[in-house]
């Protein structure tokens, strides 16, 4: 058994091919569990009469349970309650399971972020006859986001990841591309590395974008140079 | 003011991020999950784990290849079928049987009592059985009695799997049994020394351990236990009258001799020769 670099190497075209199924599952996914985080957050902080416990709940269950087994009950569970479930194609039950579940952890980033900028600045704001929304928008939010990028950077990089969960509900990706070519040529260190490589190679990007981005928001707080 | 500039260019990049990758992924999944082909033809959804040669794999452009390939491409095409491959983990495969995603599953499939109770099968095209992969060296390892004390892999949740379980429950327990979730490591791990033995078919043994030039053997001339392989459907009324038309398919390819030739083609043991009842 001997490492086959070329073997390797010659599988970089052929996996590369199903990148874009990854960045699309990965990214819409992403920009749901943002959506839909805020909204668990303001819900669970407004501590919202009913639908705050139910939400404490879905929220349990979204961080508690396996991604892969709520997969799992997405796409073989669901229909069988609801038969029109059926109808669902499998990039969809991933997207969903996937924006849920990070939503659930989202959105305890941004409950974070929100109670990290100082409630005296909210209540400064009111005090110069701002409304809520103005000191919200333009006082709290712009704090808010600078502290929540780092961690949420975090998590668009597992859920990139995680998208390799897919090819246990038949959605081919990268992952399932190398074990498709590893079982004809049994070479699965070769076709793994590679995987693993290109995954590196996402997520080395996707840092680099995360701190062009932490440079940006951090302009009011740099001196400035000129 | 700087907020509202990052938003809306955040908003920008996002959507152009997404209808960029939504056009790829339509394309995607014509090119790989439906062969091009007339809309006139029934279709025929086939699921796979698609990593079981010389059954079934995937060639270089994610053509499907193998024994069980052909075997269904013949009897479809006679019945005026087009085959919609699915490839997904096997731990999913009879997940999408059962919720209907598939109609039925390409991975030489053996019809056990415990899926015959649930699925209906059609008529077995292929006969073989489970064996051991030990170390090439190996000498204690001459029949099931042997495992005991031993370690031994078994791919999770197939039938070889279960048969192992059932057959270490009526004897004692002293088999450590170790499931993996796919085949990947698991002859590497008989090389390493960490497994003592992987309960696998004999057909695939004999090929991957040629193919993977490892020094593993198989342990015996005999099967651990037979297997009939055949295409599991969904139990139904409206199943019944098809799967009538498909096995007898499956039984005139038998009879006129193309399934030993489609096995002279792809394995290297004849795996058309039924069991001795």
């Amino acid at each position: 058994m001997k490492f086959d670099f070329e073997y390797m190497i010659s599988l970089l075209p052929k996996i590369i091919e199903f990148l874009p199924i990854v960045l699309f599952i990965g990214t819409l996914s992403f920009l749901l569990a943002i959506l839909f985080g805020l909204l668990f957050a303001v819900l669970t902080t407004n501590k919202i009469k009913i639908l705050y416990p139910i939400l404490k709940v879905i929220i349990s269950y979204f961080r508690g349970v396996p991604t892969l087994i709520q997969i799992f009950i997405l796409y073989f569970g669901a229909p069988q309650i609801f038969p029109s479930f059926s109808s669902m194609n499998a990039v969809t039950a991933v997207i969903i399971a996937l924006s849920l579940r990070n939503a659930a952890y989202l959105s305890e980033v941004f409950r974070s972020a929100f109670l990290a900028v100082d409630k005296g600045q909210y209540e400064a704001c009111l005090s110069v006859n701002m409304t809520k929304w103005q000191a919200l928008r333009t006082i709290i939010l712009p704090q808010m986001v600078r502290i929540a990028i780092p961690p949420s950077g975090n998590y668009y990089i597992m859920m990139i990841k995680d998208t390799s969960l897919a090819f246990t509900i038949g959605v081919i990706d990268m992952m399932a591309r190398a074990k498709l070519e590893a079982a004809v040529t049994y070479k699965f260190l070769e076709a793994y590395l590679m995987v693993g490589l290109i995954y590196w190679m996402i997520s080395i990007i996707l840092s680099f974008l995360q701190s062009k981005l932490e440079y940006y928001v951090e302009k009011p707080y740099r001196k400035e140079e000129a | 003011m700087k907020l509202k500039a990052i938003l809306s260019l955040s908003l920008v990049l996002c959507l152009s991020i997404l209808l960029a990758s939504c056009g790829d992924d339509s394309g995607e999944t014509t090119a790989t999950n439906k062969e091009a082909g007339d809309s006139e033809k029934k279709v025929l959804k086939v699921g796979s784990s698609g990593i079981y040669p010389p059954f079934i794999s995937v060639d270089d452009k994610g053509v499907p290849q193998g024994y069980d390939v052909e075997v269904l491409e013949l009897v479809t095409e006679s019945l005026g079928y087009e085959i919609e491959w699915t490839f997904a983990e096997f731990s999913g495969i009879f997940g999408m049987l059962d919720a209907g995603n598939i109609d039925t599953v390409s991975n030489l499939i053996a019809a056990t009592e415990e899926r015959r109770a649930k699925y209906d099968f059609s008529s077995p095209y292929a006969y073989s059985g489970a064996s051991l992969v030990v170390p090439k060296e190996n000498t204690d390892i001459n029949s099931i009695e042997d495992l005991k004390g031993k370690k031994v892999g078994v791919l999770l949740g197939n039938n070889l799997h279960q048969f192992l379980e059932k057959w270490n429950e009526e004897n004692g327990n002293e088999i450590i049994i170790t499931p993996y979730q796919d085949v990947s490591g698991t002859y590497n791990e008989v090389a390493l020394g960490r497994l003592d033995a992987f309960i696998d078919v004999k057909i695939t043994a004999a090929s991957r351990i040629k193919d993977e030039g490892l020094p593993l053997k198989l342990y015996g001339e005999d099967y651990l236990i037979d297997f009939d392989y055949a295409f599991p459907f969904v139990r139904s009324e409206e199943n019944k009258e098809f799967l009538a038309d498909f096995s007898a398919e499956i039984e005139k390819l038998q009879e006129n001799g193309t399934l030993k030739e489609l096995s002279d083609k792809w394995s290297a043991i004849d795996v058309t020769i039924p069991h001795e009842k």
